[in-house]
């Protein structure tokens, strides 16, 4: 060992620049939200700043808008990796055998994870446009009418931004599970062959619970993303019909720089919104830690 | 493996396996047609699978700007979306590169806690951080500036860049470490001679789904950004407010948004699972 003056400078400061940048970029900006959250500030009318304590947070916690719509948007996340999580697995399962089809499959669940997800929402806009889309005219086909609504009627509207997210997601879900399915020790699923077990019996008692580090990082990584959809509200159906579609990032941004820019109201709403999502987040980074023995 | 080779597995598998293809790529095969078509044959309805194909979508695209049909200046959004996803990425790599290193090799206080509040970072929900952004910047007279942006996609290019290559860096021995320093080469030498030509791939790797986050980004331009600063998505997104969406140049202007991360989606597919999951997964 040489004397610490070779060693230079210190191994915190190799993480300093970085922190420094977070924290001005991100802590700094959370501060400032609290800050606007204790205000009534419309920005289109010219009234405010003006300190109102919490009246944001009241009116934010009591109104039906505010509830629904972080109601609507954690089922709208547990639904999509409800019916995501063993799809996926099953892709994976089909995918993960030594064959030329199976192999240009996995090449191809690439592409929608690498197309613009604003250009896939155009895409399946373009299909599901009356008059012009092939999707759409397959449904005028088959039930006769030209304006299907594939966005304006309420069951409709959920199964058509399931099925856009399956077509978005399920891709990550396989390629992450395929990549567990091939890091798992080979040995108890061999023993089990062995022992006669058959394939079903063998892959509920072995392979799912060896996979289950991989799932909880799944879980965690479909919630989120669901938590941030956004685009195909803004490009699809503007929170309608009525409130079907009013996600909380779509409500936010609605409320904050939309045409009302009630500043104060959308902090709170916003405020309150990253709080659920940290803890959500955290508790299952918590989990996923503990069951990987970090 | 465990499948048997009965017949579900010799004609049900690869017909599933068909159908999955199909799944995948019909959506994509119409858009792609679809770009190839001209002004006429685009408004045929029900749409033709066969048809004369045509470039006038993407000489409509390249061509034509600003006084063209479409009224956008697609080569500037191009030079937007590269410029700003290739300059955020490289501050980035600057800021993340070392602190991977520290949670890699070094001993530094409060590890687990540094490399989570990064992780965190890929958590957030974007509209929720952008409203004071957006007020911040405005207030610095960076709103709807090139600088402005790139301040901020810095931020969402560090997960990837910190997480990834701490899990690369990780799989470099503690020892080859050690004995770079038992030889008197100092921190910075040592990462910069030693652990970082190792690890070349997972520096390609970490830097171009920096890069793809911002490239594929709609929300930070459409808040924070403006008409100098557009990119392209956001310009694709402006077209469609129009009365007659044009979707050979649409889709023309996705095509070709599409390419780059293609073929990087051709080399890199060994990485995959690691880089979407940063690293979580190996």
């Amino acid at each position: 060992m040489t004397s610490g003056r070779h060693r230079g400078i210190s191994p915190n400061s190799y993480v300093l620049p970085a922190i420094f940048y977070v924290t001005v970029l991100t802590i700094f900006p959370f501060a400032y939200l609290i800050y606007m959250s204790f205000f009534d500030w419309h920005i289109y009318g010219w009234t405010g700043p003006v300190f109102n304590g919490g009246a944001n947070f009241v009116e934010a916690l009591t109104s039906p808008t505010f509830q629904k719509s972080i109601a609507l948007t954690l089922a709208y996340g547990c639904f999509l990796t409800l019916v995501e999580l063993p799809l996926g697995i099953g892709v994976a399962l089909l995918l993960n055998r030594e064959s030329r089809l199976a192999y240009f499959a996995r090449l191809a669940m690439m592409l929608p994870l690498v197309m613009t997800p604003f250009l896939i929402f155009m895409q399946w806009r373009y299909l599901l446009t009356p008059g012009t889309g092939p999707v759409s005219y397959v449904f005028q086909t088959i039930t006769g009418n030209p304006y299907f609504g594939f966005f304006s009627a309420v069951p409709n509207v959920y199964l058509t931004f399931l099925t856009i997210d399956v077509w978005q997601w399920l891709p990550f879900v396989t390629v992450v599970a395929m990549a567990g399915l091939n890091s798992m020790p080979r040995e108890p699923l061999e023993a089990a062959q062995i022992d006669g077990a058959n394939y079903w019996t063998s892959l509920r008692h072995i392979t799912l619970p060896l996979l289950r580090p991989t799932l909880v990082v799944i879980v965690l990584f479909r919630l989120i993303d669901s938590f941030k959809t956004f685009e195909s509200v803004y490009l699809f159906t503007g929170g309608g019909p009525g409130t079907a579609t009013n996600f909380a990032s779509w409500l936010i941004f609605k409320t904050g720089l939309g045409i009302v820019q009630d500043i104060g109201l959308s902090s709170a709403y916003a405020v309150l919104f990253l709080i659920l999502v940290l803890a959500i987040s955290w508790t299952a980074m918590y989990a996923m830690f503990k069951i990987r023995g970090g | 493996m465990s499948m048997r080779k009965s017949l579900a597995s010799r004609v049900i598998l690869p017909i599933l396996t068909i159908l999955l293809l199909v799944w995948i790529f019909l959506p994509v095969y119409f858009m792609f047609i679809s770009a190839f078509k001209d002004n006429t044959e685009m408004f045929s309805y029900p749409p033709n699978i066969l048809f004369k194909p045509s470039i006038q979508g993407f000489m409509d695209a390249l061509y034509a700007p600003a006084s063209g049909q479409t009224g956008r200046d697609w080569g500037l959004h191009f030079m937007n979306s590269a410029l700003l996803s290739t300059s955020s990425t490289a501050i980035a790599l600057l800021l993340g590169v070392p602190v991977a290193f520290a949670l890699s090799h070094l001993k530094i206080k409060n590890k687990e806690r540094t490399a989570f509040s990064f992780l965190t970072i890929r958590m957030l929900p974007a509209v929720a951080i952008l409203l004071p952004l957006y007020l911040m910047l405005f207030r610095l007279g960076l709103l709807a500036t090139h600088v402005g942006l790139i301040m901020v996609y810095v931020i969402f290019g560090l997960p990837w860049i910190v997480w990834l290559m701490r899990s690369f860096l990780e799989s470099i021995p503690h020892e080859v470490y050690e004995a770079a320093q038992v030889d008197g080469a100092s921190n910075p030498r040592i990462l910069l001679t030693i652990l970082l030509p190792a690890v070349k791939a997972g520096l390609l790797v970490s830097a171009v789904f920096s890069i793809l986050e911002c490239w594929n980004d709609f929300v930070v331009a459409f808040i924070i950004g403006g008409a100098g600063t557009m990119t392209v998505p956001v310009a694709l997104g402006t077209l469609l407010s129009e009365r007659l969406a044009l979707w050979n140049t649409i889709f023309a202007v996705g095509v070709l948004n599409c390419i780059p991360a293609l073929i990087i989606m051709v080399i890199m597919r060994k990485y995959w699972a690691r880089a979407l999951t940063l690293g979580l997964v190996a």
